[in-house]
């Protein structure tokens, strides 16, 4: 069987073989890997790798998988075959992205949008100013360029995942 | 006291109904619509909501909160910290409806409320302060005059502020406008008043506060200092006690300036003197908070004091037997701040449903918590979650401590800053005892969480096994299943959820 992963934006494919009983080979990037694994519970696991006895908890959010072992967490994304599902966020998501679409990272108000269609914007500069659990935060720009669309106002409430503004790259 | 209302909700009200629970005293929970399921109602003994989520409606509205006082028979108040904490109208109509309110007067909390006349007091009290402006304004010009004649760097500040809103630093002129706009905004939406203040920023200094504990007959002591220099956003996000920073001599001189700012302030109850304190050991008052502070269990730890229940005993007009030469520090304490926040992204508050929690547990380890698995942490308040303390015999042995409970904890479907603050007990100034206030600043800037290799693998073979054993429906061989029906694993169950739908 094999599992695909994205770890810190690279695919990872794990192929798992069941050995018998609490028995598993797994096969990652060519590393060959003989562990003992035992579901604990919906969240909780007990695996014996290389000699070191861990529990990892665990918790699947739509395409998040949040796993804490060792004493560090991770998380990972996992492709679904459901492409119905694709393309929805997950809750507290990143505000700028690469594409140059500003999305707020939360619901909150909008206490005053900086800039307006043309602009040229910096890396870094703020351009909108988002006020949640009774803080002011400052959306800014990922990258430098033009802003394409500003598609909030001062004073208007947003919800998770609403456009803020889209910026260009400079060709 | 017969009966005590917990105004307040979270890991303080938690704090607050354990206590009382100890003390016998029967305690009543207030909740909004949201958190009708929250851990502080679940403890209390009875519970009574309020309204809806936003803090007007349900924890801060004083006519509901003295209504449900009334209707449970209560006959004091316990405000926690925040919310009605340090709202002289409230301590005062709690004072008029013959309701205890569990801190200091009403008068006191008004004069320390306002910075402008806490510092005109302690300054004829002969309290060293830092150089500033005498009176708050709104007027943009008037402010940049002021920041000429302070000299920049300078700290605006919200006349009404406290826990970091309305409050920004101005490096360079050019900053100046954009950032007391700011912090006027802050201030209008956070105390419904717009005036700041500017004072002179000073280049690395360390937040220093004291610890003060008076009783009614004015027998006042200091319980020593928190050292809370690690910040962000003017928040504190990790506190420690005993401050690497103090000579016994400049600690004594520090304590007895607490005890001087209490005293001129009529004070009682439990409250806290703050002070930054530069580099060549001159300390400054900053303000005086008069609550109990988020940070307190550290002081409890080495001090072997419970404030909580000294609090109340207090309140109920209880001596404090102890003299100043009877308080001593044992040990070394430290406390991080476990938030629902991304500090990849300039700790932007990260709501969610907690999916599955572990919280660690051993010697010298203390976690005052307001969460539970399955807990929702909404977007309507403060973002903390718990405060992971650890005690041990010296300031090494409590950061090991921390270090190893940090890496027990599991907190899992939101983000925490339980990462971050790993790798701050772990750098080297943090280990060398190098806090300063621009800590975060200096060494954390643009910290991104790290996919370390030492347990990818073992997280990816998990990660792997648990999708192909949830997805097949097939159960693990393991001890599980002989106990019954398999908990579905998310999963399984994955259809029926829809984001954002607080399901």
């Amino acid at each position: 069987m094999e599992i695909e992963l994205i770890a810190d934006g690279k695919p990872v494919t794990v192929s798992l073989k069941h050995e018998g009983d609490t028995s598993w080979t797994a096969e990652i990037d060519g590393k060959t890997f003989s562990l003992d694994y035992a579901q604990l519970d919906a969240n909780t696991a007990s695996i014996i790798m290389n000699n070191r006895s861990l529990t990892a908890h665990s918790s699947l959010v739509e395409e998040e998988m949040f796993i804490s072992v060792g004493g560090r967490r991770y998380r990972f994304h996992v492709p679904m075959k459901d492409a119905a599902r694709k393309g929805e966020g997950v809750g507290g998501g990143g505000a700028g992205g690469d594409d140059g679409i500003i999305k707020t990272p939360m619901p909150g108000l909008i206490v005053d949008v900086l800039v307006s269609e043309g602009d040229r914007v910096t890396s870094g500069q703020t351009l909108v100013i988002l006020e949640a659990m009774k803080m002011e935060n400052a959306v800014k720009a990922p990258f430098e360029g033009a802003v394409k669309s500003v598609k909030v106002s001062k004073g208007a409430q947003t919800t998770l995942g609403d456009v803020l503004i889209e910026i260009e790259k400079p060709e | 006291m017969k009966k005590i209302l917990v105004a307040n909700r979270g890991e303080i009200a938690v704090r607050v109904i354990q206590a009382c629970r100890e003390l016998d005293i029967p305690s009543v929970a207030i909740y909004s619509d949201v958190d009708r399921t929250a851990l502080h109602v679940k403890m209390a003994d009875e519970a009574v909501h309020l309204g809806a989520a936003p803090p007007h409606e349900s924890y801060l509205n004083q006519q509901k909160i003295l209504a449900a006082a009334e209707a449970t028979g209560c006959d004091a108040v316990h405000p926690g910290y925040g919310f009605l904490a340090e709202n002289p109208d409230f301590a005062k109509l709690c004072e008029d409806n013959g309701l205890n309110f569990i801190g200091p007067k009403s008068g006191t909390i008004r004069s320390m409320g306002d910075k402008v006349e806490a510092r005109e007091m302690m300054e004829s009290a002969g309290v060293p302060l830092i150089p500033g402006m005498k009176e708050p304004v709104n007027d943009l010009d008037r402010l940049e005059e002021e920041a000429e004649r302070i000299g920049l760097p300078v700290l605006i500040k919200a006349a009404a502020g406290g826990g970091g809103k309305g409050m920004r630093v101005a490096k360079k002129p050019s900053q100046l406008r954009e950032e007391a706009e700011a912090a006027m905004r802050e201030a209008q939406s956070a105390f419904g008043n717009p005036t700041v203040f500017l004072e002179k920023w000073l280049d690395q200094p360390r937040h220093i506060e004291f610890q003060v504990l008076a009783d009614s007959t004015g027998h006042t002591v200091h319980l020593f200092e928190r050292e809370c220099s690690i910040q962000r956003r003017h928040q504190k996000v990790v506190e420690e006690t005993p401050s690497t920073a103090l000579t016994p001599e400049l600690r004594e001189r520090m304590g007895r300036t607490a005890v001087t700012v209490a005293t001129r302030a009529d004070y009682v109850n439990a409250g806290t003197v703050e002070f930054l304190l530069d580099r060549d050991g001159n300390f400054y008052f900053l303000e005086m908070n008069t609550r109990i502070q988020v940070e307190h269990p550290i002081t409890e730890l080495v001090t072997g004091l419970d404030l909580v229940k000294w609090q109340i005993r207090i309140a109920s007009g209880e001596p404090f037997p102890l003299r100043q030469e009877d308080l001593t520090q044992r040990g070394h304490a430290i406390e991080c701040r476990i938030y629902a926040e991304d500090p990849e992204r300039n700790f932007f508050p990260a709501p969610g449903p907690i999916r599955f929690l572990n919280e660690p547990a051993g010697p010298g380890i203390r976690n005052d918590s307001g969460i539970y698995s399955g807990f929702t942490v909404t977007t309507d308040y403060d973002p903390i979650l718990s405060k992971l303390v650890t005690w041990g015999e010296d300031r090494e042995a409590a950061r090991r401590r921390m270090v190893e409970a940090l890496r027990e904890y599991a907190i899992l479907g939101i983000d925490t800053t339980i990462d971050f603050l790993h790798d701050v007990m772990i750098h080297p100034a943090f280990i060398s005892g190098e806090t300063f206030t621009d800590f975060i600043q200096k060494n954390f800037d643009g910290w991104s969480l790290p996919v370390r290799d030492e347990y990818l693998n073992e997280a990816l073979v998990a990660a792997a096994l648990k999708i192909a054993l949830g997805s097949s429906g097939r159960s693990t061989p393991g001890a599980a299943e002989a106990d019954g029906p398999r908990m579905p694993s998310p999963w399984e169950t994955i259809g029926k959820w829809e984001i954002g739908s607080g399901s």
